[in-house]
């Protein structure tokens, strides 16, 4: 992401490339991100009591 | 760029703090500081997360990452002046986002936010009528070329004050806690959000800062004009605080007078314009 930014400020990568590459990175960066701070995943505290 | 996406979300949540606050204040309660929705993000993607049982896997997370895909195109289309059409394709994209988000949890209440979802896509109509006014009279549908036209001839709040007003009702349409907020109304707990639970709901969280961010950056670019980033920010807010205003104090009407109050709009919005491209 930060490469296609600094590319796309510097005229070296098309815009709409650079716009592509954060539409797709964007997204899947910030949930990795949260993924990565997150509290770890365990077994369920609570029963599935169904619907 | 990267940089102007990140600072777009934060400003978009504050805005969203900022709409919370005043609805407390006009309720007579003290409401949230005007940086919780920035919080809640953060509380949210701490959180130790799941899927439910009942949810397909693929789509649950799948729609979180499509839900910011489709604001990041969105925000790229604004600030690069491209066709409104894509812009406004990716409100009415936003509908089906929704859905699916309500639809991938198995949720009954998911469900039912999901198909409100549906049901307000009438929402879109004044956009498009919307949009017909301002090919009218701008004869362009690129924001760069309207942003042109304003230059020259002023804002087109003035040549069009009833497009604006369409736009204005598509913006409180799409806030929450406002009168059109049928997607999420208690009787459905959260609607299409409810089961959607830690980093997916801060992704979601994400989306909506963004989103926001997005809806009043196009209302003022596309009806006020090119203006310097501290005057468009402090619109950004003016207009938030009315749309609140305008939360605060209507009552969310039912589903179907949602749908049929937005059509009638619509249908009176056409006939003007209508009229206006033929004296035209």
């Amino acid at each position: 992401m930060g490469l296609a930014s600094v590319g796309a400020a510097a005229g070296s990568v098309p815009p709409v490339l650079a716009a592509g590459v954060l539409v797709l990175a964007f997204p899947a960066g910030a949930l990795a991100l949260f993924r990565w701070w997150s509290a770890g995943g365990g077994e369920e505290d609570i029963p599935f009591l169904g619907y | 760029m990267i940089g102007e996406l990140i600072g777009a979300t934060v400003f978009g949540l504050l805005l969203l703090g900022i709409h919370r606050k005043v609805i407390a204040r006009i309720q007579g309660r003290p409401g949230p500081p005007v940086w919780q929705e920035i919080l809640h993000t953060l509380k949210f993607s701490f959180k130790e997360s799941w899927v439910p049982r009942t949810a397909s896997r693929v789509l649950f997370v799948g729609i979180v990452l499509i839900a910011i895909g489709i604001w990041v195109a969105a925000f790229q289309v604004v600030l690069a002046g491209g066709s409104l059409l894509i812009l406004f394709g990716i409100y009415m994209l936003h509908k089906i986002v929704e859905h699916g988000f309500g639809l991938s949890s198995g949720s009954p209440y998911g469900k039912f936010g999901g198909v409100r979802s549906v049901i307000s896509a009438a929402s879109e109509i004044p956009l498009f009528v919307s949009v017909a006014g301002i090919v009218i009279v701008t004869g362009s549908l690129l924001i760069s070329d309207i942003e042109a036209w304003q230059v020259h001839h002023g804002p087109l709040l003035i040549a069009l004050p009833l497009a604006a007003f369409a736009m204005y009702l598509v913006l409180l349409s799409k806030m929450p806690w406002g009168p059109f907020s049928i997607v999420e109304s208690k009787e459905i707990v959260s609607g299409y959000k409810t089961e959607h639970f830690g980093i997916w709901r801060a992704g979601l969280e994400v989306c909506n800062g963004l989103k926001t961010f997005v809806l009043l950056y196009a209302f003022i670019v596309v009806f006020i004009g090119p203006l310097p980033l501290l005057w468009v920010l402090a619109l950004m807010v003016g207009i938030q605080v009315s749309l609140s205003f305008a939360c605060a104090l209507t009552p969310m009407l039912a589903p179907f007078d949602s749908v049929t109050v937005q059509s009638l709009v619509a249908g009176a919005l056409l006939l003007y314009f209508l009229a206006l491209g033929v004296i035209l």
